[in-house]
């Protein structure tokens, strides 16, 4: 397991490298940088140059990879264009927002998903398990931003519950940031919990067919008891797979649900990144996240070993 | 010397409705009654009624996330909202009928020659670091603007100074290289810095104004305090503001509503009946204001190169329209850039450019060897993104086109991108634009970028215009001037290198509670004498 770990790891560098020059290459080529942005339209090319030497953007591109790349690895990811913030600060606070977004996110599919797959799965083929489904369908197509403005609407603007925007730490005050926090986690995650219950609901159906679970209930065990001590562990196998490949797009839905929610987090920061052209941020944001993404396959694929003792790996002693 | 502090009312919002813009509006074009209605008389007689609460915590939505603290080096709108006018200070003032009243100048004087100004400065102001303010402030803020290693959009204001005189330490005099009669008028751009701490101005800047800086949080918030030392006693009464940027539209509004916000720039027109109607909510109108939306186009793209053809577009686009539909009535058709109001509007010269009309269009492109929009294929309507009403103004235009024959493509731009298209790299055939600036003397129209001489986003040269600019930025006698700038005037008419659709009147949108905010058309947003009822 321990050498399965290493290489794995390992294989974060290629990924990382690749990741760096494409990101690199599609935000210096694209047309305006920082300068234009902050000059806007009083932008004549005499002043765009001293503003491009002032921000170090007049230098050739792989002058510039090069030495963003060695400042990396030094564990410096530079500093903002605008405003001179240290990008590992500024990373630092706005992920914190998001990685307790898509946490309480996948939480909420997940109590969600488990409560109608489980129901769904014990009356399959009836009236309830028909409308649990299509509930389950509804949820997986609402489109997040039209749903994040209801929730507002509906829940701070009509019923004055819960506030429309703003983040607090949780450190500061955690029952405002829950209260901050549940909207935008529920518009955000909500999606995932319709396939999530279908993950589980046929999982659980398969399971409950196969013979371990026939012998488990000719013990004389409870139905709960087999559910839950038997077959949910095995039909977690592909939830879990899902679930570690839906935080690449719980990340992508925190950029709507952070501009709709006005939560200062790697989605609005990646966001206005890319619209001020202020490329440290962008590439400091893009290779966090990357890394986290492959950490988080890595993860994945050690819950299988824990999950089903017969998973082994390759090579593994 | 004694200043009359206008004490805020209590209950009504302080602006006068829509309603009563419009109608007054319409008395606008013979040029009367706009510039008494915009000292607001019944403003001050309800002035003496509540007393004002001192403290609290004010949350204002803003449109655009601040990118930038220095004032030397942003144009950005938001921060007119923001820092502009709550950290910082300028030498003169303005009131809402254009008068320049003193601020961090107590008084000034004119030389007979007219060749430069002798500023008296205020003694005993503060500077939140601590530091007085004095003539050596003055003399750094103008050194630093017109310092091209800045690149600061501000140094046109600047330009004719030459020297900055110093002869104690609260007097200053500036050396004109010509006269400069609008240097007042400058002046109210020029934020006033000290060099102590001037290293720290993007991150924690430093000014007299009634609140300092606190913290900046970003893309989340911006803080500012009360300043204990500052100049004008009782003032401010807030304790504190947070600005925080709301980008979406909506969004915005909902905030207000739910109470997470107390006060909102830019409110969409199409919701202020629903503001209106709201009774916890006020709906906060200027009067006019000089800020303009507009239609740039490129003089020097093939499709755009003929005079006549440019005539054609402006009487191709309906104004009225876009100011009853898009705007919802919150702004005036405009065609030249100073509004009615201001003295140098040449109305026989303007307004028979004011027209939408079809057929003048028509023949003026078959004049122009284009009949029937022939040989005008391929324009490319821009239009920068964030801005929902100058789409619609793009969108308009290319449907005033269709029906002239022509086919044209809207496209609309992020910021960065918009830029590099208009200005670094032009190439673009015409842009939507939007002008939010307070100018007040018409010479400072011409600092501008759109209509500066020298480099304008046109890329209109003319050798008539430069020179009577110039002209008419020196000569002291308004009558003079008034005839220089309806030369000027004629030219931009015939020659049309871009034109105006409307002027703007701001909208704001706050809880009843909040009181004393007069944003004025000025676009000087100031906070000191706002406060929050109980």
């Amino acid at each position: 397991m321990g050498a399965y770990l290493i290489r794995r790891l390992l294989g974060l560098i290629p990924v990382l490298l690749v990741i760096s020059v494409v990101t690199f290459l599609t935000t210096a080529l694209i047309r305006g940088d920082a300068a234009s942005v902050l000059l806007g339209p009083t932008a004549t090319p005499e002043r765009m140059a001293e503003v491009q030497k002032r921000f170090g953007l007049d230098r050739p591109l792989p002058v510039r990879y090069v030495k963003w790349m060695g400042q990396v690895l030094q564990g410096d990811l530079g500093n903002s264009i605008l405003n001179r913030q240290s990008v590992t600060s500024l990373v630092g606070s706005a992920l914190r927002v998001t990685l307790e977004q898509i946490v309480l996110a996948m939480l909420l599919a997940g109590m969600i998903a488990l409560l109608v797959g489980i129901v769904s799965a014990i009356f399959r083929g009836t009236l309830v398990d028909r409308v649990l489904m299509g509930f389950a369908l509804v949820g997986t197509s609402l489109p997040t931003f039209w749903l994040g403005l209801v929730l507002i609407y509906v829940f701070s603007v009509l019923w004055k519950l819960l506030p429309p925007s703003g983040f607090v730490p949780f450190t500061e005050d955690p029952i405002a940031n829950l209260r901050a926090m549940v909207l935008p986690s529920f518009a955000l995650g909500i999606y995932l919990a319709g396939p999530l219950a279908r993950f589980i609901r046929s999982g659980l159906i398969e399971t409950l067919q196969a013979p371990f679970v026939t012998t488990a209930r000719a013990k004389g065990l409870g139905e709960s008891r087999v559910i839950r001590g038997h077959a949910l562990k095995n039909a977690l196998i592909p939830t879990v797979t899902f679930v570690g490949l839906q935080v690449g797009g719980l990340l992508s839905g925190a950029i709507v649900t952070e501009v709709v929610f006005s939560l200062p987090g790697i989605g609005s920061l990646a966001l206005n990144g890319i619209l001020n052209r202020d490329f440290p941020v962008v590439q400091g944001v893009v290779l966090v996240v990357a890394c986290g993404y492959v950490l988080i396959n890595i993860a994945v694929d050690i819950a299988y070993v824990l999950l089903d003792p017969r998973i082994k790996f390759a090579n593994a002693t | 010397m004694t200043r009359e502090i206008a004490m805020p009312t209590g209950g009504q919002p302080l602006a006068p409705t829509r309603r009563d813009i419009l109608k007054f509006a319409a008395l606008a074009g013979t040029g009367a009654g706009l510039a008494s209605f915009a000292a607001p008389m019944h403003r001050d007689a309800a002035a003496l009624q509540a007393t004002p609460t001192v403290g609290g915590s004010l949350n204002v939505g803003v449109a655009a996330e601040l990118k930038v603290l220095d004032p030397h080096i942003t144009t950005l709108a938001a921060y007119a909202t923001t820092l502009r006018f709550t950290i910082f200070e300028t030498l003169v003032e303005a009131d809402d009928a254009g008068n320049y009243i003193p601020s961090l100048a107590e008084s000034w004087e004119f030389a007979d020659d007219g060749m430069s100004i002798t500023l008296n400065l205020v003694q005993g102001a503060m500077f939140h670091n601590g530091k007085e303010f004095s003539a050596e402030d003055v003399a750094f803020t103008i050194e630093r603007i017109k310092n091209p290693e800045l690149s600061s959009q501000f140094a046109p204001q600047v330009q004719n100074v030459t020297a900055v005189e110093m002869p104690d330490e609260y007097t200053v005099v500036l050396q004109f290289a010509a006269p400069t009669p609008a240097i007042l008028d400058y002046l109210l751009n020029v934020q006033i810095v000290t060099e102590q701490d001037i290293d720290l101005i993007g991150e924690r800047p430093i000014g007299t104004g009634p609140f300092e800086f606190a913290e900046w949080a970003l893309n989340d918030h911006i803080t500012v305090r009360k300043f204990a030392d500052y100049r004008q006693p009782g003032l401010p009464l807030l304790d504190e503001i947070v600005f925080r940027p709301v980008l979406d539209v909506d969004t915005r509004l909902t905030n207000l509503q739910a109470g997470s916000l107390d006060l909102i720039e830019q409110p969409a027109p199409k919701d202020a009946e629903r503001i209106e109607n709201d009774e916890s909510l006020q709906l906060i109108v200027t009067p006019p204001t000089s800020k303009y939306d507009n239609v740039q186009i490129n003089t020097q793209n093939p499709l755009m190169s003929k005079a006549l053809v440019r005539q054609a577009m402006s009487f191709a686009f309906d104004r009225e329209s876009y100011v009853r539909d898009i705007l919802y009535g919150f702004g005036s058709p405009a065609v030249c850039p100073f509004p009615a109001t201001n003295w140098a509007y040449d109305a026989a010269t303007c307004d028979p450019y004011l027209l939408f009309d079809l057929e003048k269009a028509g023949a003026l492109l078959e004049e122009a060897g284009h009949p029937g929009g022939q040989g005008l294929e391929g324009i490319e309507i821009l239009s920068p993104l964030g801005y929902p009403e100058l789409k619609s103004a793009a969108v308009l235009l290319q449907a005033n086109l269709a029906a002239l024959g022509i086919t044209a493509t809207v496209t609309e731009l992020e910021i960065a991108a918009w830029v590099d298209r208009i200005a670094t790299a032009p190439d673009y055939v015409m842009t939507t634009d939007t002008y939010g600036y307070g100018d007040v003397d018409p010479s400072t129209f011409f600092t501008r970028d759109n209509l500066n001489p020298d480099t304008n986003i046109h890329q209109f040269k003319n050798a008539d215009y430069a020179r009577l600019v110039e002209e008419g930025a020196s000569t002291i006698d308004e009558d003079e001037r008034k005839q220089i700038y309806a030369q000027i005037l004629q030219i931009m008419m015939d020659e049309m290198p871009g034109f105006l659709i409307a002027h703007r009147v701001d909208i704001f949108a706050a809880k009843n509670t909040v009181q004393g905010f007069n944003p004025g058309p000025l676009i000087r947003h100031h906070y000191e004498r706002t406060w929050i009822s109980a």
